[in-house]
């Protein structure tokens, strides 16, 4: 049996969940390791766990913002989100 | 026992998009570990693909490796030292050394090459852009759609992203009954429990193994969506920074108008420094940069095979001798390390060949996964609430994925014929052999869009894999000399397995045709009532080869 049409969303919500949890999640993906290294001073072995971390991150970023009931919610959140990190790394420079 | 299950709404997500996601990528998906599978086994295939490398083992430390490079140099003019090039010492898998350089014109445009050379006589057996026989790497290169140019490693990232994504939203969909399908595998009852029971348990127990891929097959195909921004955002654009902390050997800055050498270390010298001091760990490759000037380097990469840490590279400064980078294996920091911890995950090389085959026949199940994936897709869509279009276009599309995924049997089976049955002396054979691969894929998949049973056409690609794959030990047997049986009595356990596993594929899959897939169950026939009474109504159109029953089965 198919998923139950009724509790999925509108298209204009599933571009909104598509787009921030491919897009979004890969910001704060980015941003989040970066800041991470930015603090540190071994970089290399923060840009060698990134290898790791990475796409498990941006996939379970992306299934959260298909579990969001609001896709212009998630997009804010994730905006935030790597405003708040590129704020760290800016910091640090 | 039954998990809490995810709320209705959630729940309901989490299925639609693994759904759509797993439907998307699963084509690609299946063509990456069907062709990964046979690639996990590209070095010990090479001896039975290259006749000229049914040698017998060459210790690796008697070799003249300045040698090779001399003869090298005086049999081709695009050999530019300056370049890196490099070797393979003999193996036992493979005995031949192999040789790659390059040249580069005044317009910066780099020409390539490659070079088989015998380690006792030092005679150059092949020479050219490619290698004489290409057969392991071209299935290895279909494995990240390297055929298609420039895009191919990213779409095969993109493809191992979402594999990552699918995996996450298919554990959170079949939640609830993770732990009691875990027991459920069945081959009876209803076609869809069967799909599913199948596809929930064979997951779970796969599921380390496919994250495994999924997270380092995303790495090596989207590497560059992590470096780029980490050189941008930690070091200012500088990105020698952050492939140092991945490889620190491609850190070293090499400099064109450094004055040129006329004295240094060797190849020969380099070589017995680190073979004296690892015993354990073959020398898997020798390569030098800068050959000729001041500033140059020798590398030597070193494996065990064995151990997950068991990889390391030394470069050593070709004027004086001494050691510039070393990556030790075993005793090493957790930075230099882990990126070949990673390599090694993927490409099975710490376990030996025991560990090659359970990854092997893991891939095997995920095939299946993704192939039952399909099943549950167009079962559960097979019903009367859905248009008549609407069920001929999922059935459409089940035959479509089914025949390109099956017929990956039969056109294995064809390039390794192909491989022996193109001449080895050829100019550019690698082309014919090649193109016999993939026409013969594409054939075999136009004729599978001809047969609208499923069964009929899992069957006929199974007969036709089974009867080709019987003809390669055959076809080996007449081209080389090398029988099944004499190559186990010469003990060239390489060729031997190659002929034996074909021949033992083939008989299983003739006794699978001829015993399992012929049978008409009652339930089968049932069913086909049923179909066929409804199928009246569904191809009162004129019969198209997309219609489940065709009008002469009818």
């Amino acid at each position: 049996m198919p998923a139950n049409k009724k509790h999925l969303s509108s298209p204009s919500q599933r571009i909104l969940k598509i787009t921030a949890g491919l897009l979004g999640g890969f910001f704060v993906t980015i941003f989040f390791h970066n800041a991470l290294g930015s603090v540190l001073e071994q970089k290399g072995a923060l840009i060698i766990t990134t290898a790791y971390t990475s796409f498990l991150m941006w996939a379970g970023l992306m299934v959260l913002a298909f579990l969001s009931k609001n896709g212009w919610k998630i997009w804010g959140l994730y905006l935030l989100l790597t405003l708040v990190f590129a704020g760290i790394i800016f910091l640090n420079k | 026992m039954k998990l809490k299950a995810l709320k209705p709404r959630l729940h309901n997500a989490m299925f639609h998009t693994h759904t759509v996601s797993g439907i998307v990528i699963s084509f690609a998906l299946f063509v990456c570990f069907y062709a990964g599978a046979v690639a996990l086994f590209m070095d010990e295939l090479y001896q039975w693909e290259n006749p000229q490398a049914r040698i017998d083992y060459v210790d690796p430390t008697t070799v003249d490796y300045d040698k090779v490079i001399k003869v090298v140099s005086e049999n081709t003019t695009v050999f530019n030292k300056d370049l890196t090039f490099g070797m393979t010492p003999p193996t036992k898998a493979n005995p031949l050394i192999t040789f790659y350089g390059r040249d580069k014109d005044e317009q910066n445009n780099f020409s390539f090459f490659a070079a088989t050379i015998h380690p006792i006589t030092y005679e150059i057996l092949s020479m050219g852009e490619e290698p004489n026989t290409h057969m392991a790497r071209t299935i290895y290169e279909l494995h990240y759609f390297h055929q298609i140019p420039v895009v191919g490693i990213y779409l095969s990232g993109f493809v191992a992203f979402f594999f990552l994504f699918a995996i996450f939203t298919g554990v959170l969909t079949h939640w609830k009954n993770i732990v009691n399908k875990f027991y459920a595998f069945t081959t009876e009852g209803k076609w869809k429990q069967i799909w599913t029971n199948g596809h929930i348990s064979l997951g779970m127990i796969t599921l380390p193994f496919q994250i495994i891929y999924a997270v380092t097959g995303a790495l090596l195909g989207l590497s560059i969506l992590l470096l780029a921004p980490s050189a941008f955002l930690m070091y200012n654009g500088d990105t020698s920074e952050v492939v140092k902390a991945v490889r620190p050997d491609a850190g070293i800055k090499y400099d064109d108008e450094a004055l040129t050498l006329t004295e240094g270390t060797n190849f020969n010298t380099i070589y017995q420094k680190v073979s004296t001091e690892y015993p354990e760990n073959d020398v898997t490759y020798i390569y030098a940069t800068n050959y000729t000037k001041s500033d140059g380097t020798i590398g030597v990469r070193v494996d065990d095979y064995e151990g997950i840490a068991g990889d390391g590279i030394f470069v050593y400064g070709r004027e004086d001798g001494k050691l510039k980078v070393g990556i030790q294996p075993e005793v090493r920091s957790y930075a230099n390390g882990a990126y070949g911890v990673l390599i090694k995950l993927h490409y099975a090389t710490y376990g030996g060949i025991f560990l090659k085959i359970i990854y092997f026949i893991l891939a095997m199940i995920t095939c299946y996964i993704i192939i039952s994936g399909v099943m549950i897709w167009r079962t559960a869509r097979d019903k009367p609430i859905y248009t008549d279009k609407q069920r001929r276009f999922h059935h459409r599309v089940t035959k479509f994925y089914l025949a390109i995924t099956l017929s990956m049997f039969p056109a294995l089976a064809l390039i390794f014929l192909a491989n022996m049955l193109v001449p080895m002396d050829w100019e550019g054979r690698v082309f014919p052999v090649n193109a016999i691969f993939f026409s013969g894929w594409l054939v075999f998949t136009l004729m599978g869009l001809f047969w609208n049973n499923y069964r009929q056409l899992n069957r006929n690609y199974l007969l036709m894999g089974s009867v080709l794959g019987l003809l390669i030990p055959i076809a080996n047997g007449f081209v080389t000399g090398d029988w099944l049986w004499q190559s186990l009595m010469h003990k060239s356990y390489f060729v031997f397995s190659v002929d034996a596993a074909w021949l033992i594929i083939g008989i299983v899959g003739l006794l699978v045709c001829g015993y399992s897939l012929n049978r008409k169950s009652k339930k089968d026939i049932m069913q086909k009532v049923k179909v066929g009474a409804e199928s009246e109504r569904i191809s009162s159109e004129a019969p198209a080869p997309v219609l489940q029953i065709s009008a002469k089965e009818k």
